[in-house]
């Protein structure tokens, strides 16, 4: 050190400032690890019991979270786009909607009435509806919404809707009165119920201004305030809700829902105390606030789609083998950090095709094998699983599921809209990693608007049985016991010869704060929206 | 005056310069997107689609017309000041860049003040006494802050002050009109992580520009005159160092606005980064493009101050 002297740093004074910022690293550290299972400082909620004796507040800002920006330009409200999450269920609604059941609960109607043989039906709006700018709603903005899903190309609408199909089913829409309208449909239709109950309903001489997020008119709790793109959008209670009476609400003054880059931001934010409820919050983020959380019911399936053309997998056998080498009890505990119910179906506990023996791990890795022996099935190649970056996971326990009976799997991350444009062109080689919604709807609604189901699936899988069911299904009343002969044929038919293997059940966990009230229960199907015109905060 | 009008020359030569930059640029970014797999349509049409329904949408936002037309149509409406509409969410692109540049140049322009700030007094000290505790801190604080990216330097910031002390807060923007202090809080943490990342690289070229400098007889003369070593450094060292300083000053903006683009993920603020990232990520070519030309512009137009800079420290620039 002595050529440095004068100029240099006496080795004390090194040693002491190397230590000071060992320290603080270390301490940095210290305060970064936490108990995993911590609730970062919120305190309990309360009892169920206690909440059921409060009085509703009115008042106040109800703060949201998500990470994709809204789209109004896709076909909003009638796609049900998953980028306009909140905007589904918050400013719109629909003529009719689902409860515990799927029997139908009149919401903007006080008529659904079907002719005899389900080729008619004739409704009548309630009185006293109106959208957010006073104006009635009448028949003509109904049917505009059909007419959009008929030929969304005339209006400029650059998504596809799901409902498209259904509303190519109405041949003839005709306006009674100033408020009943009759739908003929092209033959008798037992579940167009599903139809109207995922139908929302938009002013149709504002619809052009919509799609530049300028005037979103609904029947909503809440009328679309204001909109920064990529940065947020907030909500403004409706004075004049038609269901004010029934529902209490609205209770809020606003809602504002800001837009995170990603999850972690996301959960970030909530820690930190600035949001009130995450719709579909993520699972390390959930699991760290269990007590503040409630999953919704069932919606679908994350699942692995079978290619079953593929002549290694053509053999029912060999595809029940893999059903029976995967470990669902893993997934759900440990991808899903706990959230939802190990299940092998589609079907939540509302459906009428709803088999409680099928809510089960059916994890038999030696029976796995047999199957495969008795089979014959050897292969000496790589089979493909290909997924997104969202599953990546259940790529990962699936990989050692079935390379545990004796398969050679490689993995395949795809981006999001590669991967979406192979699943329409049905190019997977093998086998193939998504989920899928709807399925808490009617069963026949499943098989025509869920893509894994339909006649041309991914999987190429057709069968005279199938095909069968389907056409049984389109003559008979959803909870009919005919029909649920038919749903118990389709579960055996899930069971012996497998197109898609279920992993895990999509399932949205919401995360609320401490302050959110009126969140007890969730609408029905599609989806189980939270109940807005109810919702409140806590002072 | 003569040296104002070859000065006035020189910046309507660059400029002109300028043009096939943006060009090619265009160009690159044009075909770049096309590479990628996937189209707009595509990414629109969701997975529900059937291909008549993919290739109806296509048709919709004209990207059936062949390439060189459709690269034609969109820098004729460039031209004429038409952005053209995101092929996303249908809104005009220019109200979305609208929205977009001002949180991304106040994060530019504060994490660049905060680079100065750091990076020039630490790189001239460290440079005018080598060897010296300023040239160990600089080490240290180069060390420290090159090798951490300035992502993971913002989630620690994000953390530590924002989640854990609630100092700050932990996502978005607040226009400077709207509320100063709070406009400044939101750019507290985010400014910080990138503008210590860019003082560090700062610091080091300072450091060696003004380490040469010091070592010229002008200097030495300097001192032997009795000038302080304030006046010494200040008014001779810094001043002959600048040249090059200002030259990774000027390359730092390209840095700044990269930067910008990851620290606005981390941090949630509403900015060109984000926007972009958001764009590429749903095929929105129109967005990509015309913000990607916005940022090739600003950063020819920086690197033309810079040069325009060089003329008024440096004499011998402007007699050429």
């Amino acid at each position: 050190m002595k050529e440095l002297a004068g100029t240099s740093l006496p080795r004390r004074r090194v040693l002491g400032g190397a230590t000071m910022l060992a320290a603080g690293a270390v301490s940095i550290g210290l305060v970064g690890c936490g108990d995993d299972d911590s609730s970062g400082g919120a305190p309990s909620s309360a009892s169920p019991a206690a909440r059921a004796a409060e009085t509703p507040t009115k008042g106040g800002t109800l703060a949201l979270g998500k990470v994709s920006d809204i789209n109004l330009s896709s076909g909003y409200p009638f796609y049900a786009a998953a980028e306009n999450g909140y905007l589904q269920d918050v400013p719109v609604e629909s003529l009719v909607r689902y409860g515990k059941s799927l029997d139908p609960e009149l919401w903007l109607v006080d008529r659904f009435e079907y002719n005899a043989d389900r080729s008619k039906l004739t409704a009548t709006i309630k009185q006293g509806v109106t959208f957010h700018n006073g104006a009635p709603l009448t028949p003509d903005d109904v049917f505009f919404g059909v007419q959009l899903m008929q030929n969304p190309a005339k209006y400029n609408v650059t998504g596809t809707i799901q409902l498209a199909p259904f509303a190519k089913f109405i041949t003839d829409m005709k306006k009674v009165d100033e408020r009943t309208m009759e739908f003929t449909f092209d033959k008798p239709r037992p579940n167009m119920n599903d139809f109207f109950a995922q139908m929302r309903v938009t002013q149709a001489s504002s619809y052009a201004k919509l799609q530049k997020g300028e005037d979103v008119q609904g029947t909503g709790p809440y009328a679309f305030k204001t909109w920064r793109p990529n940065q947020a959008f907030s909500f403004v209670a409706n004075k004049n809700w038609h269901g004010t009476g029934s529902q209490g609400g609205p209770y809020l003054d606003t809602i504002e829902v800001t837009l995170f880059a990603d999850s972690d931001a996301l959960g970030l934010a909530y820690e930190a105390g600035n949001l009130d409820i995450i719709g579909g919050a993520p699972r390390p983020t959930a699991k760290k606030f269990r007590n503040l959380t409630k999953v919704a019911p069932k919606g679908g399936l994350t699942y692995c789609g079978i290619n079953v053309t593929n002549p290694l997998l053509k053999d029912p056998r060999v595809r029940q083998a893999l059903m029976y080498a995967i470990d669902r009890k893993r997934l759900v505990e440990e991808i899903g950090e706990g959230f939802g119910t190990v299940t092998n179906q589609p079907w939540p506990e509302t459906s009428p095709a709803f088999d409680k023996a099928l809510d089960a791990p059916y994890y038999d890795p030696v029976k796995a094998k047999t199957l495969l022996q008795q089979a014959g099935f050897t292969s000496l190649r790589a089979f493909q699983i290909e997924h997104r970056n969202t599953n990546v996971n259940e790529g990962s326990v699936l990989k050692e599921n079935f390379e545990a009976v004796g398969l050679k799997i490689e993995l395949i991350q795809t981006e999001a809209n590669a991967f979406a444009a192979k699943l329409r062109a049905r190019e997977f080689k093998d086998f193939w990693i998504t989920t899928h919604a709807f399925s808490d709807l009617t069963p026949l609604t499943n098989f025509q608007q869920t893509i894994p189901y339909q006649v041309n699936n991914p999987s190429y899988y057709q069968s005279a049985d199938y095909s069968d069911i389907q056409a049984q299904l389109e003559k008979l009343d959803p909870v009919s016991p005919a029909a649920k002969a038919q749903y118990a044929r389709f579960n055996k038919l899930w069971l012996d010869e497998p197109w898609v293997l279920a992993l895990e059940p999509n399932s949205r966990v919401d995360l609320f704060s401490t302050k959110v009230r009126g969140n007890e229960e969730y609408l029905g199907a599609p989806g189980s929206a939270l109940p807005w015109g109810r919702i409140w905060k806590k002072a | 005056m003569a040296w104002r009008f070859r000065l006035a020359s020189y910046i309507i030569g660059r400029l002109l310069q300028a043009i096939p930059t943006l060009l090619l640029s265009s160009i690159g970014v044009f075909l770049v997107l096309r590479l990628v797999p996937g189209d707009p349509a595509d990414a629109l049409a969701g997975q529900d689609a059937t291909p008549e329904r993919v290739a109806e949408i296509r048709g919709q936002l004209g990207l059936d017309e062949p390439i060189p037309v459709q690269y034609l149509n969109w820098v004729s409406d460039l031209a004429h000041g038409d952005m053209g509409t995101s092929l996303r969410n249908g809104l005009p692109v220019s109200r979305l860049l609208k929205l977009s540049m001002p949180p991304t140049l106040e994060l530019a322009v504060v994490a660049y003040a905060i680079a100065l700030a750091i990076g020039i007094p630490l790189g001239v000290m460290a440079g005018a006494k080598p060897r010296s505790g300023w040239d160990w801190a600089l080490s240290g604080y180069t060390i420290g802050t090159i090798g951490i990216p300035s992502f993971l330097s913002g989630i620690l910031l994000l953390w530590l002050f924002a989640v854990i002390l609630g100092w700050f807060p932990t996502s978005g923007r607040v226009a400077f009109s709207d509320d100063p202090v709070s406009s400044l809080k939101h750019l507290a943490l985010p400014s910080f992580a990138l503008g210590t990342g860019l003082a560090a690289v700062l610091a080091r070229y300072t450091r060696t520009a003004v380490a040469q400098v010091m070592g010229h007889d002008y200097i030495r003369t300097a001192k032997a005159k009795g000038l302080t070593q304030r006046v010494v450094i200040m008014r001779h060292a810094l001043r002959n160092s600048l040249i090059p300083i200002i030259t990774i000053a000027a390359l730092q903006a390209g840095g700044v606005m990269a930067g910008a683009v990851v620290i606005e993920q981390v941090f949630t603020r509403p900015g060109m980064g984000r926007l972009v990232v958001e764009a590429i990520q749903n095929r929105d070519y129109m967005v990509v493009q015309s913000a990607l030309v916005v940022l090739v512009t600003i950063f020819v137009l920086v690197n033309l101050a810079a040069d325009i800079a060089y003329g008024f420290l440096d004499p011998r620039v402007r007699r050429r």
